[in-house]
């Protein structure tokens, strides 16, 4: 029932589809302090087909990752190259382009083949260049995942419960889609 | 000796406060941390101890190749095989050949900071027919083991502890023998280490050589007869192009009763360790 509920709810959302892209995101890992660690998630991300390049601020763990024109980016894949290297994805931020783009809290948006749900964002249009913070479970350390719970009673787009979330009337990949906020 | 062993374990676990960065890359242990997934790395390892004869120094050396390979980010194995001259007539040969798995069962991260627990098992068949005290899974006997590994990383200092069962399966330990045997079948190995890195304070770029250094307290304790040992063991590491570890360590008796190796004499190693990262994926 709580699931009919929540698709129903779901299929009120109103989707925008967006031809913008994700041009770059900046990575931070945890659980790491050495070169030879940072060096093994450096080269899981570089495998994958859609990053251009990477460069590592190796003092931060952090990573800031350029993805190539035209193909999809997807935020699942860079999680899964860090977690294979040993690790885990403390922070990730992806910079969106914003053109003439109506966003509000419970709003979701597709790039690509992701859909981006937002969470507890300013009622306006953005243009230009906006960051989207990811707050799923998995991409925050359990303390500050801890801190974006609550904002929402509803199953679908509490964090971390990405694998339920179904939109009945699209095609939509489990796990394809994220919850994000702008700060 | 209680006095020494509480300063040296003071010296491993009392240091969070200090700002070093540290690492885990134990050069006689292992952490609760894999190897990276799909990725393969090949160490050889080589031990050298001086044995006092009656008419000669002999030098006793080991040399050990392992391939670790990294199955998920939770699973690793690892093929072990070595050659020495510690058995036998003093001729270099084929000594053992084993296989180590380790299962990362807990991984909480957070930013410059882990905690880690692993289980690991190990099997080892060797050439050797049973000679000392102390038992090793490093090809001494054919033995199995198991153990957990924990390893904790605060401040940017690592710290590991390890605690396993050896168990010997030598087929002459079920041979029928009334007489006084020098050596038992089954013990409890620990040990505690801790790791710095010394060079570089701070990063620049994956081609800086890192130096660390470590202090490993490595002990056993016979279960089935009254025998123990305590070794220190100090390790230098370089770490060059942020994929090849070279290691030079001393280890030494702190302490203990057992029959072992060269009348437990001190023992250097040396090892150099390549990794590959995504060997294995398509």
């Amino acid at each position: 029932m709580k699931k009919i509920l929540s698709s129903v709810v779901i299929l009120l959302f109103i989707t925008a589809v967006s031809n913008a892209q994700i041009k770059k995101a900046t990575l931070q890992a945890s659980g790491l302090t050495c070169a030879m660690c940072a060096k093994s998630v450096y080269t899981n991300l570089t495998s994958l087909s859609f990053v251009e390049s990477v460069d590592t601020d190796l003092n931060a763990s952090a990573f800031e990752i350029k993805f190539k024109e035209g193909q999809h980016v997807d935020p699942e894949a860079l999680r899964k190259k860090v977690e294979d290297a040993g690790f885990s994805v403390s922070q990730l931020h992806l910079e969106f382009d914003a053109k003439n783009h109506k966003l509000e809290h419970d709003t979701h948006l597709k790039v690509g083949n992701s859909y981006y749900h937002f969470v507890n964002v300013k009622s306006k249009e953005y243009n230009g260049p906006i960051t989207l913070h990811v707050i799923d479970k998995d991409y925050l350390t359990a303390k500050d995942h801890k801190k974006v719970v609550g904002g929402s009673n509803l199953d679908c787009y509490k964090p971390g419960n990405t694998t339920k979330c179904v939109m009945p009337n699209h095609e939509v990949h489990e796990l394809n889609i994220f919850h994000v906020t702008i700060k | 000796m209680r006095k020494l062993i509480s300063l040296v374990v003071l010296v491993l676990v009392g240091t969070t406060h200090n700002q070093l960065a540290a690492q885990e890359l134990y050069v006689f242990s292992d952490p609760a941390s894999n190897v990276p997934a799909k990725s393969l790395s090949l160490k050889y390892n080589g031990k050298f101890m001086m044995e006092n004869r009656p008419s000669s120094k002999v030098l006793l050396s080991r040399h050990m190749a392992e391939a670790s390979i990294g199955l998920n980010k939770k699973l690793m194995f690892r093929p072990v095989f070595t050659f020495s001259n510690m058995y036998g007539r003093g001729d270099m040969r084929w000594e053992s050949a084993g296989i180590y798995v380790k299962y990362r069962f807990l991984s909480s991260d957070a930013i410059h900071r882990h905690f880690r627990a692993a289980a690991y098992i190990k099997g080892l068949y060797s050439a050797n027919s049973l000679r000392y005290e102390e038992l090793t899974g490093d090809g001494d006997q054919s033995v199995v083991q198991a153990g957990l590994i924990f390893t904790q990383l605060v401040n940017k200092l690592a710290v590991s502890t390890t605690i396993g069962w050896t168990e010997v399966i030598n087929q002459e330990r079920w041979l029928k023998y009334d007489g006084p045997r020098l050596f038992g079948y089954r013990s409890l190995n620990y040990s505690l280490s801790s790791g710095y890195l010394l060079f570089p304070r701070t990063y620049k770029s994956y081609e800086q050589t890192n130096f660390n250094f470590y202090l490993e307290l490595i002990g056993s304790n016979a279960i089935d007869r009254k025998a123990y040992f305590v070794d220190l063991a100090p390790a230098m590491q370089l770490i060059v192009n942020s994929n090849t570890k070279i290691n030079l360590g001393y280890r030494f008796q702190l302490s203990g009763n057992s029959f072992r190796m060269a009348s437990a004499a001190p023992s250097f190693s040396f090892s150099v360790e390549r990794t590959f990262f995504n060997t294995f994926r398509k």
